[in-house]
């Protein structure tokens, strides 16, 4: 099955020339994330896990509590903040698990034809036919609820998603004419991946990056909204919307904050991967 | 006149809802003619029953909220923890060990089976089997050696000990229909369900059951249908409330009561035969030597457990968490319970005290340990979790919360898993008979899989259970009460409550210890 | 021997590897979450009953004669009794196919008539202020998880408007919310990838020439852009079918839609073993034609795979 009509090759908006506009966007709001991710215990004005109960559900600019004040009035400023580690955290450790293995399997299909082939090909097959979250749930009893546990169990689920475009966009990287010449002059395999085949996959592989990141981050909030989240104290974006929801009419506040990150950080992403996605097809068609 | 009325508002209503989508008025025509005059009560609930209609298969919700409708037993426990008469009219000890139930007169079942002795037998024999291999009530009957009819309306019941509370006890055992059962099997009952209540069911699909009036119940119901809807997540059984689609919910907390006032509906809230806790593992049970032995924690020191439960501000967790709907906890069992001893005051909350326990102890610099805990069980419990979590950081004692699974808490509760020295969260539940003995006697030395084992409560246990006289027996229960409070097994937090969501439109709701008495109940 | 009699034989022979790897890892997966004997008996059982109920159901044997029972059963399609309740399992599973079929239908049409248009919109005119604002919105409605959309949309449309009902899924009214929720998960991304293939087809060379020869605007867009653009649709409704008939289990706990993700997730925390063996294997084998039919879609769609379709 054919993914790639998924990958955007180009950016949604963009007139031939300009420096990209949507890369330098991203790039400012990836930056500020992750200066209030380094900064964020010495910026929090509260402990993000202790509150006041006294001071529950207060709405959004109470003094001292500028984002309001949740179900136990902890301050939600400080809570974001601390998410910030969490969620980010997962996504990114959950991101680099699925890509690394995604693309050590999808080059290995596309280098060995035969039975490795079939094999990865299977494999991938099974694991995205297979209902994940059946998979999340077993794994999660094994090895628990930590940020590593869900980290890996959340890269364990995606990889074959990489694994299927690496696949497909190899095969085509390898029927160019400068893979074949090198393949002529007897080139060793490896050093054919990285020189040749690794370096074309780079462009696609980054706006794949993008997007992932992005749905691992709601996967986590989906997996707190089933209680297969993050520990119960731990502040994860996710384990705040899945609290939030109890509260949609009279503390409507507690679901904004936590939103507001996820779409900030998808915004972002967003950005990113079709500013790269622009970059790179702009320099191809500068090579043509 | 009155259903008129009905009618031409929902006619009004759906006609409004075509003018949105011309596709809707389809879809909703069709219910207005089908309500016809009958009245219907529709209930939200977590879950359906998951053993469908055998009414062995459990004990408590979420199968009770079914079951109420269509099920009786011979008794019924009141909120104060006394046997009421439901099939049976009245009871006697015709010896120390023998029990006489005298049947209702009439009563019958919906496919027209008669209340007789060999229908009460018919489940009985069954629990006593041993085909009902998985069925809670055999543990709940383990005391009963031998039952049998001893007149045309009599049933006596022989229990292996002098058993005081039999009465309250019998209540667990729902009466099927003889003859249905012998055709059908348990299977077959499970997917075909008859009993004596007010509502027999006319259909069960994936995710709700449709009943109608029984009208030769014992106790007929006032609305014609009752239709019962799993809706497991919570805030959508409010948004359903909120939005007329449902009468009743189950299963809410203290924090929606808000937005259902908020939509002109009303929350119904109660205290539950339930102390929510967290247990303290001293001992368990060696797998190979079968013998108790004890674990290596710092919870073995009687102050450590004290030091927890003066950690932890109670009051601030029913005024607080639970918006002051729920009372703080200091024993095993609630005030509707037998045997609740009123003297025993809950620890009251004092972080220094408890440092200075510590300290004693040898854990001058505090305690660090890992709390296992289920959440989305009771109201508000991932929040009381996380408030007691709080309050004991205050004293120097680091909690870690970890969410488990109910699985994974039963492989470790039934002793197929170590504790290893965590706490975890434990509901002490005096139902289905509302008697201290059964959350005591569950959480001693008698259960194969405790966590927790005094000597002194094991001789009380003793004593109470021979004892026969209303008032000793009360005695030797507070005296229990009494030294699990001195010598803490747990770190008792706050008395439940059950919350549940009404509409504006039901009338005459109530519920008895989660039995919901739906055949009281009307809708306008 | 006859190629095409071959080429059937194989994918038979890929179809039943491509099977028996699904029960392999769901048999092993499911050894590791628990013991579902204790799940049956409750927190009030005794250690007879446990090893009763253990004996009775065969959980007592090695696990490879286990594993060896179970492959004999399934190979005659037995999935057994649910543990909970006795029922057949492939009847509750069986039961449960047709709303969660309906639903995925419904919000894969959805999302095309959402997205198509919608993408395509964008896509003609990228750099004009409406579509650019447009863009933003789509950027941001993939933020935003199905449960916080379908809550917000129950409580607009039945809480405060009264519109729409929540529960149920019996009238053609109750379908609309589910429905919408599920899309809202799927509508933005694949109106991207339709906006960002409508750009680059309008780009494309025999657009230009197109253009050259004076074709309408509207033309190219039906005649080159969007086929092309359907291509990215069929792509991700394939890739994303196997998501939609269990991942959408968050859209039927908020509607009580009885569908197979719930019975899953609940037969999974409850350990109920022949309910999700019976539901992983009907999913399985969905996914498998969908995929099937997709790959056959896009040779059809797109002539230049024509030749080259294994």
């Amino acid at each position: 099955m054919s993914m790639i009509g998924l990958i955007p090759r180009a950016g949604l908006a963009q007139r031939r020339g300009r420096p990209g506009k949507r890369l330098i966007l991203g790039g400012g709001f990836a930056a500020l994330l992750v200066a209030l991710t380094m900064a964020n215990t010495a910026i929090a004005p509260y402990d993000p896990l202790d509150g006041d109960i006294m001071m529950r559900l207060k709405p959004m600019f109470t003094p001292a509590h500028w984002m309001g004040t949740d179900q136990l009035g902890r301050d939600l400023w400080s809570r974001v903040l601390a998410g910030l580690p969490w969620s980010l955290g997962i996504a990114t450790v959950a991101t680099l698990i699925s890509m690394v293995i995604g693309t050590v399997a999808g080059l290995t299909a596309a280098w060995q034809p035969g039975r490795l082939r079939n094999l990865v090909n299977r494999l991938v097959d099974v694991i995205i036919a297979f209902p994940g979250l059946v998979i999340a749930i077993c794994l999660i009893a094994v090895v628990g609820r930590g940020f590593w546990p869900l980290a890996i169990t959340l890269g364990i689920l995606t990889w074959p998603f990489f694994a299927r475009v690496v696949y497909a966009e190899a095969l085509s990287l390898m029927k160019r004419d400068y893979v074949l010449a090198a393949r002529m002059f007897a080139v060793s395999g490896p050093r054919i991946l990285v020189r040749h085949i690794l370096p074309g996959l780079r462009p696609t592989l980054l706006v794949m990056l993008a997007f992932h990141f992005a749905d691992m981050l709601i996967a986590e909030s989906a997996l707190s909204f089933l209680g297969l989240g993050a520990p119960l104290s731990a502040p994860t974006w996710g384990n705040m919307l899945a609290d939030s929801r109890q509260y949609l009419i009279n503390a409507p506040w507690m679901m904004l904050a936590p939103g507001a990150a996820i779409v900030l950080v998808v915004v972002t992403l967003n950005l990113l991967g079709d500013g790269i996605a622009k970059a790179s097809r702009d320099r191809s068609r500068a090579v043509e | 006149m009155l259903f008129q009325f009905i009618s031409q508002k929902q006619l009004i209503r759906s006609i409004a809802k075509s003018g949105v989508v011309a596709l809707v008025a389809l879809g909703l025509a069709a219910p207005v003619t089908a309500a016809d005059n009958a009245q219907t009560i529709r209930v939200g609930v977590p879950d359906l029953p998951p053993g469908q209609g055998n009414p062995y298969s459990a004990l408590g919700t979420p199968s009770i909220y079914t079951w109420a409708a269509v099920f009786d037993a011979l008794t019924l426990v009141d909120a104060k923890g006394v046997a009421q008469p439901a099939l049976a009219v009245s009871w006697k000890n015709t010896t120390p060990k023998t029990w006489r139930f005298t049947l209702r007169d009439g009563v019958s079942f919906s496919n027209g089976e008669k209340l007789t002795p060999e229908a009460v037998l018919t489940g009985f024999n069954y629990i006593k089997s041993g085909k009902a291999g998985r069925s809670p009530i055999v543990r709940e009957l383990g005391g009963v050696a031998s039952a049998a009819a001893s007149g045309p309306n009599t049933v006596d019941f022989v229990t292996k000990r002098p058993d005081p509370i039999f009465p309250n006890r019998i209540a667990a055992l729902k009466v099927v229909a003889p003859k249905h059962w012998a055709a059908k099997g348990p299977k077959g009952y499970a997917a075909e369900p008859v009993g004596t209540g007010s509502y027999k069911i006319v259909s069960w699909t994936a995710n709700k059951i449709k009943l109608v009036a029984f009208e030769g119940s014992w106790r007929a119901p006032k609305a014609g249908q009752l239709e019962i809807i799993e809706l497991p997540e919570r805030s959508a059984r409010v948004q359903a409330l909120m939005s007329g689609q449902v009468d009743i919910v189950a299963g809410l907390s203290t924090d929606n009561i808000p937005s259902l006032e908020s939509a002109g509906q009303r929350a119904d809230v109660r205290a539950a035969p339930q102390v929510m806790a967290l247990a303290l593992p001293v001992v368990r049970k060696d797998k190979k030597t079968k013998k108790l032995v004890k674990i290596d924690t710092p919870f073995s020191d009687v102050r450590v457990r004290q030091a927890l439960n003066y950690a932890v501000d109670k009051e601030g967790i029913a005024k607080g968490v639970l918006a002051g709907f729920a009372k703080a906890a200091g024993q095993g069992a609630t005030p509707a319970a037998f045997g609740y001893n009123p003297s025993v005051k809950p620890y009251p909350y004092d972080p220094a005290k408890a440092k200075q326990l510590l300290a004693a102890a040898g854990h001058p610099n505090g305690l660090s340990f890992t709390a296992e805990v289920v959440t989305g069980a009771f109201p508000g419990d991932s929040e009381i979790y996380q408030k007691m979590a709080q309050d004991m950081s205050k004293a120097g004692i680091k909690v870690t919360l970890q969410k488990i699974t109910f699985p994974e808490w039963l492989g470790k509760y039934l002793g197929r898993k170590p504790w290893d020295g965590q706490a975890f969260a434990l509901s002490w539940n005096s139902a289905p008979y509302v008697d201290s003995i059964r959350p005591i006697g569950l959480y001693s030395c008698f259960n194969p899989f405790t966590f927790t084992c005094d000597d002194k409560v094991k001789g009380l246990i003793i004593k109470a259970n021979s004892e026969f006289d209303r008032n000793k027996r009360r005695e030797i229960l507070h005296q229990i009460h009494v030294a699990n409070s001195e010598n803490p097994p747990a770190v008792f937090l706050i008395e439940q409550i059950d919350v549940f969501g009404l509409s504006k439109r039901l009338k005459a709701f109530n519920q008895i210890n989660r039995w919901v008495t739906y055949h009281e109940m009307t809708v306008n | 021997m006859n190629p095409f009699l071959l080429k059937s034989v194989r994918r038979l022979a890929a179809f039943g590897v491509f099977l028996l790897g699904v029960v392999t890892l769901l048999f092993f997966l499911l050894q590791l979450t628990g013991d579902p004997a204790e799940v049956m008996v409750g927190d009030s059982g005794t250690p007879e009953q446990i090893e009763q109920v253990r004996a009775q159901y065969g959980f007592d044997r090695p696990l490879i004669e286990q594993y060896g029972r179970y492959l004999v059963r399934l190979s005659v399609l037995d999935f057994g009794v649910s543990f909970a309740n006795d029922q057949p399992a492939l009847n509750l599973v069986a039961e449960r196919l047709g709303p969660t079929l309906l639903l995925t239908l419904l919000s894969i049409i959805a999302t095309l008539l959402i997205a198509i248009p919608l993408g395509a919109w964008l896509g003609i005119r990228p750099d004009a202020a409406a579509q650019q604002a447009g863009g933003a919105i789509v950027y941001m409605a993939q933020g935003v998880p199905g449960f916080v959309a379908g809550l917000l949309l129950i409580q607009l449309f039945a809480v405060q408007l009264r519109w729409l009902p929540s529960i149920g899924h019996d009238s053609l009214a109750s379908w609309i919310l589910p429905t919408l929720t599920l899309s809202s998960f799927l509508a933005p991304k694949l109106t991207r990838v339709i906006a960002i293939n409508v750009t680059e087809a309008m780009r494309e060379d025999y657009i230009r020439t197109a253009r050259a020869n004076g074709s309408g605007l509207q033309n190219l867009l039906w005649r080159h852009a969007l086929p092309n653009a359907l291509l990215g649709a069929t792509a991700l409704v394939g890739a994303q079918f196997a998501f939609l008939i269990s991942g959408a289990v968050i859209t039927e706990v908020i509607f009580a839609w009885p569908g197979l993700g719930w019975l899953l997730v609940k037969s999974t925390t409850t350990l109920d073993f022949p309910v999700i063996q019976a539901a992983v294997f009907v999913i399985a084998v969905l996914v498998f034609i969908v995929n099937a039919l997709t790959d056959i879609l896009f040779v059809y769609i797109d002539p230049r795979l024509r030749g080259q379709a294994s």
